[in-house]
């Protein structure tokens, strides 16, 4: 398989702050990825995740190590040409999904393409497609603060494939949504890569598209690891029954003297709103303090 | 980029235009100041431009007449009147001075009238005679206004009582009043006889103003003649050099107050925004399409403030002049334009400090959630 490299990270190194207070978020990571492809890169949370998309995205410098997307270093570009490099090559994704409150669906989605020059009319026809292919159509005129937060989402995908972008970088992308619509963002994103041979890299905690992902990344204190599948913790999310790896899981809570594992944002809010209800019907399926956590699904 | 930040800025409607009218506000200010400096200024050579002489002629060296003293004898009246070119000569007699009104004092010019007079008198009478005979007076109507004396009320002039026969229009101002006697009695006021302060010269048809000056400086010894558009123009600079540092002073204040005003209401919108233009940053958006915006921005919301003072004023301003009669104001299409370039400075300065908020503003916060 001969595929074209669209990105190449060599060496990526990322400090904070200096002296003994110095934080190495990126230590030493090069990786490459190739056209269709999606690596999820996955490790607990602080473990350097987001700051690695940055660097990759051409948001933050790296301290030393270069990156090169679609054979351009942007690395040793000054700073005023890498937003045209951002809005051109890369697609992104956010947690909190960042669309624009005072546009509509159609304008947020079209805001990139008045980025870059040339084509808007193609990139007006295209919007109409994004809209059409996720089933955003009677959304079109709506403001963001009238959507849910499956089709911010998808608003979000769309914005971040406009300009056809070879690089897709998403943070998270189902953190703040329910296991429902968070599975129907990551089909999306799969289908983006296998359909249009973008490559995307995806930030995650949710397990079940570790099955169509292409790689994993394992990162832990800035560095890649080697990670194997029995290294899963597996849980049960108390609230909806989902599993989730403890490990990896970045919303957690403790209700007396217990751990418990969310697969989302909603699960938590629902268990801290009524913990006994959930603890009831749960009984020690979690890992706590005592049982020192794995246990086999 | 432009279009999402105005319809950003219209998304909060209400504090749009508490924005704009806290501008316009401080706009209005100097315009309603300037007005009414332009209006005063215009008062205090009211007599000068209203009379209808076409060369003054007055003791040599005397440029002016605001705040100024002349003394010519007055048999030289008799020789300018015979002097080719001269159509006509009528003298006043002229003194700065005190008037009390109603508790209140005014700085007026007190006119001394050779009765008959065609054309040195009053130009325009509101009620009454305007040729005061001795022991009388014509005063502004505003006087009348102020203190319920009407026509038969009395005055005092300096340590004298007058009566009052006349109210004139248009003779007002805060800074000097125009009020008229007879000649006989400012000459005993002065105690000084057969003197003229000014003579105010009507030239013949066929001859230029400027002719008419030459002509009498240079028949006449030790006095100047001057074309009344030139006497005008003297007495107008005298008039504005008082004001201009007041104007100035005030005209900084507002202009400060409106750069506040401006750059508060733009700071504020991009203290806001911080996570949307983070995000906008990271999606490829320049720091120079920012700027732009920005100032574009402040220009519209100052130029929108200027707009409603502009209109403001213009309801406001006969208005207040019917309201205050006391005070003279005037809206200039040169002060909207000085306004309208003011505005112009006060938004590219108000946008300055967003502008640098803006570009600290770090694109990869936009992953923090
Ligand atoms: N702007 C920053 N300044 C200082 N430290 C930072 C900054 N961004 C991230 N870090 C630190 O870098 C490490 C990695 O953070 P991050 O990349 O956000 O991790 P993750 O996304 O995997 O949770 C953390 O220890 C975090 O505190
Ligand atoms: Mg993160």
């Amino acid at each position: 398989m001969k595929e074209k490299v669209v990105l190449c990270a060599e060496n990526l190194v990322k400090t904070f702050g200096s002296g003994h207070t110095e934080v190495r978020a990126v230590d030493d990571i090069s990786l490459s990825l190739e056209a269709g492809e999606l690596v999820l890169v996955m490790g607990p949370s602080g473990s350097g995740k987001t700051t690695l998309l940055s660097i990759l995205g051409g948001l933050l410098r790296p301290s030393s190590g270069r990156v090169l997307i679609d054979g351009t270093d942007i690395s040793a570009m000054d700073e005023s040409q890498l937003p045209m490099i951002r809005a051109r090559s890369v697609g992104f994704i956010f947690q909190a999904f960042n669309l624009l409150d005072a546009l509509t669906v159609e304008e947020n989605i079209l805001f990139p393409a008045r980025l870059i020059r040339g084509g808007y009319g193609e990139a007006s026809k295209r919007a109409g497609e994004l809209i059409e292919r996720l089933k955003l159509g009677p959304r079109r005129n709506a403001l963001p603060h009238t959507l849910s937060g499956g089709e911010k989402q998808r608003v979000a995908i769309a914005r971040a494939l406009i300009n056809k972008p070879p690089l897709i970088l998403a943070d998270e992308p189902t953190g703040n949504l329910d296991s429902v619509s968070g599975q129907e963002v990551m089909m999306i994103l799969h289908d983006i890569a296998k359909d249009e041979g973008r490559s995307i890299i995806l930030v995650t905690h949710d397990p079940r598209v570790e099955d169509v992902a292409d790689r994993i990344l394992w990162l832990e204190d800035g560095g890649l690891r080697d990670r194997k599948s029995e290294q899963h913790s597996w849980v049960r999310d108390p609230v909806c029954g989902m599993r989730v790896d403890e490990w990896t899981a970045e919303l957690s809570t403790s209700h007396e003297g217990q751990s418990y594992y969310f697969c989302a944002q909603r699960c938590l809010e629902r268990f801290k709103a009524d913990p006994q209800r959930y603890v009831k019907d749960f009984p020690g399926d979690q890992g706590g303090a005592a049982s020192s956590g794995a246990i086999s699904l | 980029m432009l279009r999402w930040m105005i319809k950003s800025l219209f998304l909060e409607p209400l504090t749009l235009l508490v924005a704009i009218a806290s501008a316009a506000s401080a706009f209005l200010l100097i315009i309603m100041f300037e007005g009414i400096f332009a209006g005063e200024s215009e008062q205090i050579v009211a007599y000068v431009r209203n009379v209808k002489a076409d060369v003054w002629v007055m003791q040599r060296g005397v440029s002016n007449m605001h705040m100024a003293t002349s003394y010519l004898p007055d048999w030289k009246v008799r020789q300018v009147s015979e002097l080719p070119g001269v159509a006509g000569v009528e003298s006043i007699l002229y003194l700065n001075t005190v008037v009390e009104v109603a508790d209140q004092r005014w700085f007026s010019y007190v006119v001394g009238l050779d009765v008959p007079s065609e054309y040195a008198g009053p130009w325009a009478m509101a009620e009454g005679r305007d040729q005061p005979a001795a022991g009388e007076v014509v005063v502004p109507e505003v006087f009348a206004h102020m203190s319920q004396l009407g026509i038969g009320g009395t005055l005092r002039v300096t340590d004298r009582e007058f009566t009052i026969v006349g109210l004139s229009k248009g003779t007002f101002s805060m800074a000097n009043s125009v009020i008229f006697v007879n000649k006989v009695d400012l000459e005993d006021i002065m105690s000084s006889f057969d003197i003229t302060s000014f003579m105010l010269v009507k030239a013949e048809p066929d001859t230029t103003p400027e002719q008419v000056a030459a002509i009498i400086e240079g028949a006449v010894e030790h006095v100047s003649a001057l074309p009344a558009s030139q006497f005008l123009k003297n007495d107008k600079r005298l008039a504005m050099q008082m004001g201009t540092e007041t104007i100035a002073l005030m005209t900084f204040i507002g202009g400060a107050l409106a750069v506040l005003l401006v750059a508060f209401t733009i700071y504020s919108q991009v203290a806001r925004q911080r996570r949307e233009l983070a995000v906008v940053k990271a999606l490829g958006v320049t720091n120079r399409a920012i700027y732009t915006s920005v100032v574009v921005q402040a220009i519209g919301i100052t130029l929108a403030s200027v707009a409603v003072a502009t209109m403001i004023a213009m309801a406001l301003l006969p208005a207040l002049s019917n309201l205050i009669p006391a005070v003279t104001m005037t809206l200039t299409l040169v002060s909207v334009a000085k306004i309208t370039i003011l505005g112009l400075f006060v938004a590219v300065i108000a946008a300055y400090l967003p502008a640098r908020q803006v570009a600290r503003l770090d694109p990869a916060s936009a992953f923090q959630t």
